[in-house]
Parts: structure tokens; C-alpha cells; sequence
């Protein structure tokens, strides 16, 4: 117990670290820290309607991120979630204002094609990786700027809503008796998926055989082929899962809290989810955790104006932080520097060498 | 060169315990001992490439600091080692250029680095297009290569770690020759070796280690006998080879492993098959002994399913196996030690009951028909397994890793051996100390004896030649000669080697 | 024609910059992916300075320290933290775009843009009537480009500290046989990649708008990222590479001027991406075919 405590203290530290140096820079540019520390409170859960918000935004987070843990799991590099969720949302508008279905049919409609389409998006680069050696880095990169301007497409011309442009361009409204939840309040359908989809991937990742073999071969594929595993498919099944995730938070975006896409919304949700699930440690209870955080933190970013001038770019400053930091292992270091450091070529292997995802497992 | 009461200690190991050894300037010495007695790892102290605990070595009078490779190259020490440390991505030209200590930060001319490295090479009796990428070379090229550039200057010394391992007779040779001159202009050199014919051949002096101690001193050639140092360095004298139990009706009943002509491109770093014909009966033991780097690797590989055969014929147990996946393999029945235990056996960060049975889900379907698996009654019977196997953990979740090396072999044959049917091993007790090599032949015999047919490919002859039934020689990716008991080891040496045959 | 091929000129200077700078944090076994970052924050760095001062020589100079720093810090995350190269760097760029903002924000109080008085100079001015757009419109990095090229090939392939990169990054055991500090190679290398992400920032901030706004790299240290891979991490290849993506571009560029209506605007805006994605597919094929060429030739030989 003692030692999951310290354990836990260790993986905290790279957080912490991160926000004390974006406080320092605040403060640093003429902000009052304690009235932002205040204020991010304040707007994530003391503050009227702070939870809900904070919950709000957890969601899709928790989504795309449990996807992401599963990507890494597997050892798969698979940074596209924002094209993955982008495409599922635009799945989600086009089958909710173009086809005229009773309403349980567009539902299931929607969030089918949704997964479907994230999904193949997501095996795009999977398909590459797995069977000619893409670098999947790349090309979910690349993935995400071509869904960005699928995104930009029916904003502006097949479900464009005239009244908007630019970043701000939206589609037209879904119908309002389609929606979960209108702003600044729970909604008990997103809340209780979200829950379901948690339980879903805790039993996927502890309790079958694919969640072992996803674990097998992130930690050594070539052990895990030795033992029979099939290597390609189990890393496909990473995308489509990871993929099939993002989509569906996509749906559930334009259901939920939106109503509708916009352009320029949420343009780094794909990244925060990367951050929630690093920080998370790729379980699903610390993504869970992480999710919450920031989701709190989202939510009081938005809020933030009303108490402290502190523009809302400061949250991409902190995210952007701890993602530099996360993944460092100060346990490692310190263990390291006590062993003094003069060997210059014993073990073999060291960090320039070890597998990406080493850090994180 | 002198270094005394020097102790080197990974983690919990030892690997050199207080060893006090004193070379006189020139000559060539040689370095002897078992897998795992700790010859390289001095070695690469002296060369200040590896931190001691205690003691001091000194090189012509300079004391050289722990890990202090600097040091050691100033004092005239340089090592080849026994990996190549060549950069792949360069040519060889380029590779050459950058070990070259006066080189500047001013551009150079391609023309001049590559003609000087030619002539350099040429003056060094390596013939090789310095234009080539290192990882378009053959090992043994690059080995040339690398210990033609090793350069200690006169007066210096000069260690070489098993340079013969990668080698062809052919060139071993030829190498011998290059020592002898570098000798002969005033270096010192130490190399480390494991066949007793080759320190016969090349060195004047031989120090044996054993389990990190030395056992025999600096003691010149003609001072001591082959069965003397054999005795030194095994620890008692050389067990006879004797028939093992299991050899019961094995010559009656018909193949369970069959090769015939069998070729296959291999992986890289290894000899290709070549027409290799090989059988083994149920509850045989037959071991492949070759010198490393002559298709054992890819003889392992196209058994488990790695590789897939260019032509001929592979059978198991009446089945043709060559179109089958490694999963089909498995549920045939065919398990595998593979080669390197962290790389290839296990994946180290993992809970232990995952290790042992991930690959095995699909048997422990949770009972309420959902398509999940029980995660109890895995680790229930993960526990079992390694019980039964003796391994020693303290928690079933713990990683892998955590595991000394005997323990993590024994974990991986608690994972292959239940339920085996052929069993396919490959340097199953490399790096294990007693304790562990005899728990690994213990559960070898105990699956012969249920008819279990095995094949082990091993670079450590003695213990093939205690326990296997048959040993096949592999050399140029095949098999030149299969051995039965009694073992003439004169002629399987010579087999391993390519000194009769082709004759 | 003509305006097409002044139009790939000049997409593909930024990249060409970029991608031949982080050739050396690929060549010394990083992945970059705070490329993005380093020209954006380049280009908020230059045109910041140059809006104060109408000084383009500090505005250059400005931008490069801004992404050395940034780069040791980079450095010192994965080398002496042992962070992950990868979310690290997204993490950098990150940082930039959010950094950037806010400071447009707190120093010059303005959101989303800000406007430089200068730009960088153009030696050949277009005054007089009959000199082609392709020689005016570029800008003194535009010409100085081919130069940095050859600069770094010389760097890459002909001194001992571009082979110590390559040793680096290619064989750790091999560079640190050879006696190389492989920390002290990673921070050298990274340093060289921050001169070419600034340059490339301070030619997209300076050299065309005059102005800075937070979507101004657009994700071209991404594609960047894709050139160097694609020019088989060879400064000359990746040169032609971007090139060859600039070409992309501008494809989008006239079809946009000339309101052709093929394709609705985001489908052209997109191919850049998705040729992007094509190749590097191709050249992977290609890279595994090599190797196992390569491979049936030792063995033939041996």
C-alpha cells in the first residue's frame, strides 16, 4: 500500500512540476497566481453550475482517451484521435440533419456510422503501419488535418449554417428534441454511457484475451509472436478500438453539449486526451482520474474570464507543460544519479534506444 | 598490465570477485572460461568500459579509474568487442573516420578519407570496398574489419573479446596470423576464447576464470595439460560423455521431427539453411552444436514458424507444418525456449501469471459464457505452473523482470513444457549457474521420458555432449554430421570447425 | 504557369528550412515533433520583435534564440528526464501555440494576429515592368535557401560531427565504442534543428504576410517531418521532397485564385496531407524492399 502510495507520488511529481512552472509564468506576466488558483476552483467545482461543466467536458475525454490507452497499450503510436473524433461528429450531424429517421433509429444510425467511420479513419494509418511500415506518427498526424478539412467542408457548404464563418462556421443545429443536454446542465444518458464505456474498456483491457495479447505485444511483439500471438491483428484491433472510441465521443459531442460542429471548437480535444491518458498511466482508472482534471480544468478555463483576465490560450500552456513533462522519469533519474553516471557504454541499451512507450507502462 | 582485488557487481551478481591477475608486456595471453565465468566483463574493465567496486588496474603504470575508458585509451588499451561496434547507417570508410581521435571539425574530402582507409585496410590484409555501407557487410567482414582498425600503438595493449565466434576457420587463421605480427611489434595482447584448440594454437600464456574467480594464473602453455585446464575451468574433471536414460526404444519408432533439403533465406545475422536433413524421434534428445552464426538461429526459426522454408520438406509429428501459422504450430503441440530470454522469452515489465499464460487465454473463458477470461483462476493456475517448476517469486504480479536469471528460464519452461508435445530449445542455459542448468536438463529428460521429442541448439558443447542423445553439426547452415553416442569430441570439434570433412 | 511555380517557390522555403534542420534531430535518433512549435514560436518571436522595433535583423536574431532555448529545454526533457521524444514533443508544440497566444495577448493585447511594420528584405525588387514574379516575390531566405541546403549536407555528410550524429542516432552502442558523448551529440544536433525551424518560421512570419497569427504554420513542421522522411533523410532529397509538397500547395494556391471549381476548396487544402500520407506509404514499401535486397545480397555473397 505504502509503495503504490510512493509510486503514485512519483508519477504526481512531473504534474506538479508542470503546473508550478506555468503558475511562474503567470505570475511571472503580471497575473495574481492565488486568484487564478481561486477562479480555476471556483470554475470547476465550487462555482454555480462548475460540475457539470467539469463533467461535461470529462466525457468526451474520458472517451478518446480510454481509446488512447489502449492504442499505447498495444504500442501503437496512434495520435490521430482528433481526426477519428472529428470524423465521427461529422457522421453523427450528417445522419441526424440529412436522414429522416424516427428517433431511436437515429441514434443507432448515428452511432454506428459514427464508429464506423472513426474506426476506418483510425485503421487508415493502421492498415499502412501494419502492413507496409508507415509510420503511424505521420500519417494519424496527417489524418488529422485532412479531417479538419473534411470539418471545414460541410461547415461551409453541404450543412453550413449561413449565419456563421470562419473559425466559428458551424453546421446548422441539430433538432433539439434529438439532444441529451443542453449547456451547464447533467445529462444522465451521456453520464451513464460514459460509465458503461469505462466498464466496457476495464473489461476489455483486464478481464479477455485481447486485452492480454493488446499487453503481450505493446511490452514485446516479438515475445508475444514467439508465443502465437498474431502481432498484426492485435495491433488493427488497437486502431479499430482506439478509432471506433474517438468516433463515437464525436457522436455524443454533436448530440450532447453542441448540437452541432464547428470549425474551430475544440481544436486540441485529440491532445488533451493524449495528456489524459499519459498522465493516467494508460489504466483506466487513472484515466479516468486525469479526465476529471482536466475536464475541470476546461471547464474553468471557459469560466475563468469572468474572474481573472487570464486568457484562455493559459490552458493550452499547462497541457502543453505537462505533456513535456508526464513522461519523464524523475524516479529513474534520481535512482540513476545515485549510482553516479560514468559508464559510458555498459548495459547495452539506454534511452535513446528503449521502445517510446517504455516510460509509460 | 596489472589489476588486482577488482570486484564487479551487477545488481545482486557478482561478476568478478576480487581478481588480481598481472600480464607481462608482451606476448599474447590468453583469457578462458565457462558462459557466464565473467571473461568479458574483465576484459572490459581493463578497457575502463565497465565501473568496479573495488581494487585498481594499471596499464604501464598508469592506473586507470573505474569506467574510465579515456584513461585506458590514453594509456594504450583498445578493445575489439565482441559485438561489432561499427555504425551500420555509415560506410566503412566513414565508420573508420569517426574512431579517428585527431580528426577536426573542418569538412573533409570523401576522395582522401576513403583512400586512406583503403590503403589502411589494404596494409592490414582486409580486402573491402570502403564505400559500403557496414550494413551491407557480412558479419565476418565487418569483424575484419574492426579488428584490423584496433590500433594500440607499440607498447600498448590490445583485447580482443571473442573474436572467433563470428569467424569461418578460413579466416580464423588468418586473424591468428595478424595477432602473432601485432605481437610480434611490441603489443600486448589478450584475447578471450573459449576453445581450447584455438588457445592452443595462438597464445603463449592462459588465464582461466571460473564463476568470476581466477583459477589458473598467467600460467605459460607447456605448463599445463588440455584435461588440467578443462578440470580449471569446468570446476571438476570433464564428465565423460555418457548415453542418456531416455534412449529407450527410440531407434524403432519412426520420426517425430523431420527435415529433408531444407532451405530457408534465415533471418539477418545468420548462415541461410541449406539442404538441411535432420530427424528426431519421440523421446529423443538431439542437440545442434556449430560454432555461432552458422544456421542454428534459422534452423530455430523455421521450426517455430519465424521463417518460412524456401524448399523441402518440414514434418512434426506426421503433420507438414511449413504453411502453418506459429499459433497452428502451438496447438499442435510445439513449444519454444527461444534464444534470448529478455528479448524473445518474456516481456519484462508484465505481471508474471500474464507471462505464463497470456498466450493461453482462451482456456480460461470466464464460466458465465461472457467472452471474458477468468483472471483468478489464470493466476491460480500460473501459480501452479511455477510451483511445479520450482520458481522462485514473492508476488504473482510482479514483473517479469524481476526475476534472476534461472528463475525467469524456469518460469519460461513453466510456460512451454506443460502440455508440450515437441519441444524446440535453443541456448536454454546460457548465463544460468549450476543450480539452473541442472533444473532445465531435469525437465528436459522428464518430457523425453514421456516421448517428448526435443531438439537444443546450444553453443556450450559440454552440456550437449552429457545429455544429448544425437548431436547434429551445423556449419554453413547445414548439417554437416550427426554424431552418435559414443561422442568422438575430436571429430565433432573438427566438424564444427571444417576440418575434415570437406577434405 | 509561371504563377504556379512562384507559388511553389515559395511553400516550399518554409519547408525546405524545417525539413532539412530536422534532419539532424532524426539523424541523431529523435523524432521532432516540436518542430511545429519551434516555428511557430520563431514566427511570434520575429514578428513580435519586428512590430517594436522595425528591426528585421533583431526579429531574426530574436527568433533564433527563442527556438534554441525552447530546444533545450526540449533537450533536457528527453535526455536528462528520459521523457518520451514523441508526447514530449507535441507537448513543445503545444506549448508554442499556447504560449504564443497568450503572449499576443498579455504584451500586445490582441487576439489571434498581430502586424509587422517590416518584412524580410527582397533583393530583386519587381518596380520595373518584365521581371517575372518568380524572382521578385522571393525573399532573402527564399534565395539564401539553397545555400542552408548544401550547408547542412556539407555538415551531414562531410565532418566528423555529422557522423557522429548518424553514429548517434543509428548505433548507440557503436557511437559510444567510438568514444562519442551521445547527450552532448542529441543537444548539438537539436540546436542545428533550431536554426532550421526558426529560419523556416521567420520566412512564413516575414518573408510573404508580414504578420503573425496563430494558425500560420498550419501544421508544416508535421509535413516538414514527412519531407526529411521522405528524401530518405538526405538534406539534397528532402530539398526536392519539399519542393514536392510545396508543389502540393500551391496547387491549392492558384486553384484558389482562379476560383476553379473542380473540387470545393477544403478537397484541394487537403492534398498536401493526404500526398503526404501516399508517400511516405511508398517510401516505406520502398525502405523494406531495400533491406531485403540488401539482405539476399549478403547472403549471396557470403
Amino acid at each position: 500500500m505504502r509503495k503504490r502510495v510512493a509510486n503514485l507520488i512519483w508519477r504526481l511529481m512531473p504534474l506538479a512540476l508542470a503546473f508550478a512552472l506555468a503558475f511562474a509564468l503567470f505570475a511571472g506576466t503580471g497575473f495574481d497566481a492565488a486568484e487564478i488558483v481561486g477562479g480555476l476552483i471556483e470554475g470547476a467545482v465550487t462555482g454555480n453550475g462548475a460540475l457539470p461543466n467539469t463533467v461535461r467536458w470529462a466525457i468526451p475525454l474520458v472517451v478518446i482517451g480510454l481509446g488512447i490507452a489502449v492504442s499505447l497499450r498495444a504500442g501503437e503510436f496512434n495520435i490521430g484521435a482528433q481526426g477519428q473524433f472529428l470524423m465521427g461528429s461529422v457522421a453523427a450531424v450528417w445522419v441526424a440533419l440529412r436522414w429522416d429517421l424516427p428517433q431511436p433509429a437515429v441514434y443507432l444510425a448515428a452511432a454506428v456510422i459514427a464508429i464506423a467511420l472513426g474506426a476506418a479513419w483510425s485503421c487508415i494509418a493502421g492498415v499502412l503501419k501494419v502492413l507496409w511500415g508507415a509510420d503511424e506518427v505521420i500519417t494519424t498526424l496527417m489524418l488529422n488535418f485532412v479531417a479538419l478539412q473534411v470539418v471545414v467542408w460541410i461547415t461551409t457548404s453541404p450543412l453550413k449554417d449561413p449565419l456563421t464563418s470562419g473559425d466559428a462556421a458551424s453546421t446548422s443545429r441539430i433538432d433539439s428534441s434529438l439532444r441529451f443536454q443542453g449547456s451547464g446542465e447533467y445529462s444522465p444518458e451521456l453520464i451513464v454511457l460514459a460509465l458503461l464505456l469505462i466498464a466496457g474498456v476495464w473489461l476489455l483491457l483486464e478481464r479477455s484475451g485481447l486485452g492480454l495479447a493488446l499487453r503481450l505485444t505493446g511490452a514485446n511483439p516479438t515475445a508475444a509472436q514467439c508465443q502465437g500471438l498474431s502481432v498484426r491483428r492485435v495491433r488493427l484491433w488497437s486502431y479499430l478500438i482506439a478509432g471506433g472510441l474517438a468516433g463515437l465521443a464525436g457522436a455524443l459531442e454533436v448530440f450532447g453539449p453542441a448540437g452541432r460542429v464547428v470549425t474551430g471548437s475544440t481544436p486540441t480535444l485529440g491532445f488533451t486526451a493524449l495528456v489524459v491518458a499519459t498522465v493516467g498511466s494508460l489504466t483506466v482508472s487513472g484515466t479516468v482520474s486525469a479526465a476529471l482534471f482536466f475536464g475541470g480544468l476546461q471547464a474553468a478555463i471557459l469560466y475563468l474570464p469572468i474572474v481573472s483576465d487570464l486568457p484562455p490560450s493559459g490552458l493550452r500552456i499547462i497541457e502543453g507543460v505537462v505533456a513535456l513533462l508526464i513522461t519523464a522519469q524523475l524516479a529513474a533519474v534520481l535512482r540513476r544519479r545515485r549510482n553516479s553516471n560514468r559508464i559510458p557504454a555498459s548495459s547495452g541499451e539506454d534511452a535513446a534506444e528503449s521502445p517510446a512507450a517504455k516510460g509509460l507502462l | 598490465m596489472r589489476c588486482s582485488g577488482l570486484r564487479v557487481r551487477f545488481g545482486d551478481v557478482v561478476a568478478v570477485n576480487s581478481v588480481s591477475v598481472e600480464l607481462p608486456r608482451g606476448g599474447i595471453h590468453a583469457l578462458i572460461g565457462q558462459n557466464g565465468a565473467g571473461k568479458t566483463t574483465l576484459a572490459r574493465t581493463i578497457a575502463g568500459l565497465q565501473e568496479f567496486e573495488s581494487g585498481s588496474v594499471e596499464v604501464n603504470g598508469v592506473s586507470i579509474p573505474s569506467a574510465g575508458y579515456l584513461d585506458a585509451r590514453e594509456a594504450g588499451v583498445d578493445m575489439v568487442h565482441q559485438h561489432p561496434s561499427l555504425i551500420p547507417d555509415l560506410t566503412v570508410a566513414e565508420s573508420l573516420e569517426l574512431t579517428d581521435p585527431s580528426a577536426t571539425h573542418r569538412p573533409y574530402s570523401r576522395q582522401r578519407v576513403e583512400r586512406r582507409w583503403k590503403e589502411y585496410l589494404e596494409s592490414h590484409g582486409v580486402r573491402v570496398d570502403v564505400r559500403r555501407l557496414v550494413r551491407d557487410l557480412s558479419v565476418e567482414l565487418v569483424q575484419s574489419v574492426e579488428i584490423a582498425r584496433s590500433n594500440p600503438g607499440v607498447g600498448g595493449l590490445l583485447i580482443l573479446d571473442e573474436p572467433t565466434a563470428a569467424l569461418p576457420p578460413s579466416r580464423i587463421e588468418a586473424l591468428f596470423e595478424r595477432l602473432r605480427a601485432t605481437a610480434a611489434q611490441g603489443v600486448t595482447v589478450l584475447v578471450v576464447l573459449h576453445k581450447l584448440a584455438e588457445v592452443r594454437d595462438l597464445a603463449d600464456t592462459v588465464t582461466a576464470l571460473r564463476a568470476g574467480s581466477v583459477v589458473l594464473d598467467t600460467t605459460p602453455l607447456g605448463h599445463t595439460s588440455d584435461a588440467e585446464l578443462s578440470r580449471r575451468v569446468v570446476g571438476a574433471a570433464l564428465a565423460t560423455p555418457k548415453p542418456s536414460a531416455s534412449r529407450h526404444a527410440a531407434d524403432a519408432s519412426p520420426a517425430a521431427i523431420e527435415m529433408r533439403s531444407l532451405c530457408c533465406k534465415g533471418r539477418a545475422g545468420d548462415s541461410p539453411l541449406r539442404d538441411v536433413d535432420l530427424t528426431v524421434k519421440p523421446g529423443e534428445i538431439v542437440g545442434v552444436a556449430g560454432v555461432e552464426g552458422n544456421g542454428q538461429r534459422s534452423l530455430v526459426d523455421v521450426l517455430v514458424g519465424l521463417e518460412a522454408p524456401s524448399s523441402g520438406l518440414l514434418r512434426v509429428l506426421d503433420a507438414n507444418i511449413a504453411p502453418l501459422s506459429i499459433s497452428d504450430r502451438r496447438d499442435l503441440g510445439i513449444r519454444v525456449i527461444p534464444f534470448d530470454r529478455s528479448a524473445e522469452g518474456m516481456a519484462g515489465e508484465l505481471p508474471l501469471w500474464q507471462n505464463v499464460l497470456s498466450w493461453d487465454a482462451g482456456s480460461f473463458r470466464s464460466r458465465k459464457g461472457l467472452p471474458l477470461v477468468s483472471v483468478a483462476r489464470m493466476r491460480k493456475a500460473a501459480k501452479e505452473r511455477l510451483a511445479a517448476f520450482s520458481v522462485v517469486y514473492g508476488d504473482i504480479d510482479q514483473p517479469a523482470s524481476s526475476l534472476s536469471g534461472g528463475n525467469a528460464q524456469r518460469m519460461i519452461l513453466a510456460r512451454e513444457l506443460p502440455g508440450s508435445k515437441v519441444l524446440i530449445a535453443a541456448q536454454p542455459t546460457r548465463g544460468l549457474d549450476i543450480g539452473g542448468v541442472h533444473a532445465v536438463w531435469g525437465a528436459f529428460r522428464e518430457q523425453a521420458s514421456k516421448g517428448v521429442p526435443i531438439l537444443i541448439a546450444s553453443s556450450d558443447l559440454d552440456e550437449l555432449l552429457e545429455h544429448t542423445d544425437r548431436l547434429a553439426v551445423m556449419r554453413g547452415g547445414s548439417v554437416v554430421a550427426v554424431h552418435e553416442h559414443p561422442y568422438d569430441v575430436q571429430a565433432i570439434g573438427e566438424d564444427m570447425i571444417g576440418a575434415r570433412t570437406d577434405a | 504557369m509561371e504563377e504556379f511555380i512562384a507559388s511553389t517557390l515559395r511553400s516550399s522555403v518554409p519547408l525546405a528550412y524545417a525539413g532539412v534542420g530536422c534532419l539532424f534531430a532524426i539523424r541523431a535518433g529523435i523524432f521532432h515533433l516540436g518542430i511545429e512549435g519551434l516555428m511557430l514560436s520563431s514566427a511570434f518571436a520575429a514578428v513580435g520583435i519586428a512590430h517594436e522595433t522595425d528591426s528585421v535583423l533583431l526579429a531574426v536574431a530574436g527568433a533564433l534564440v527563442v527556438s534554441a532555448a525552447l530546444s533545450v529545454v526540449y533537450w533536457a526533457t528527453i535526455d536528462l528526464l528520459h521523457a518520451d521524444s514523441i508526447i514530449a514533443g507535441l507537448g513543445l508544440t503545444t506549448l508554442s501555440v499556447g504560449g504564443a497566444a497568450f503572449l499576443l495577448d498579455v504584451i500586445f493585447d490582441q487576439r489571434g494576429r498581430l502586424d509587422s511594420g517590416v518584412g524580410l528584405p527582397r533583393p530583386i525588387k519587381g518596380a520595373q515592368a518584365g521581371i517575372s514574379s518568380l524572382v521578385t516575390d522571393l525573399s532573402i531566405l527564399g534565395w539564401f535557401a539553397p545555400l542552408f541546403v548544401l550547408l547542412c549536407w556539407l555538415v551531414l555528410r562531410r565532418t566528423a560531427f555529422g557522423l557522429r550524429i548518424t553514429a548517434v542516432g543509428s548505433y548507440s552502442y557503436g557511437a559510444r565504442a567510438a568514444g562519442i558523448r551521445e547527450s552532448r551529440i542529441r543537444l548539438h544536433a537539436m540546436l542545428c534543428t533550431s536554426v532550421g525551424s526558426s529560419l523556416a518560421g521567420v520566412e512564413l512570419a516575414l518573408g510573404g504576410l508580414r504578420a503573425f497569427s496563430e494558425d500560420l504554420t498550419g501544421g508544416r513542421g508535421f509535413i516538414a517531418l514527412a519531407a526529411a522522411l521522405f528524401g530518405q533523410l538526405n538534406p539534397i532529397g528532402t530539398a526536392f521532397a519539399a519542393l514536392f509538397f510545396g508543389s502540393a500547395n500551391a496547387i491549392g494556391v492558384v486553384t484558389q485564385i482562379h476560383s476553379v471549381d473542380v473540387l470545393p476548396r477544403p478537397f484541394i487544402l487537403m492534398t498536401p496531407f493526404v500526398i503526404t500520407i501516399l508517400f511516405l506509404t511508398l517510401s516505406a514499401i520502398a525502405t523494406r524492399r531495400a533491406a531485403r535486397l540488401r539482405r539476399e545480397r549478403i547472403v549471396a555473397e557470403s
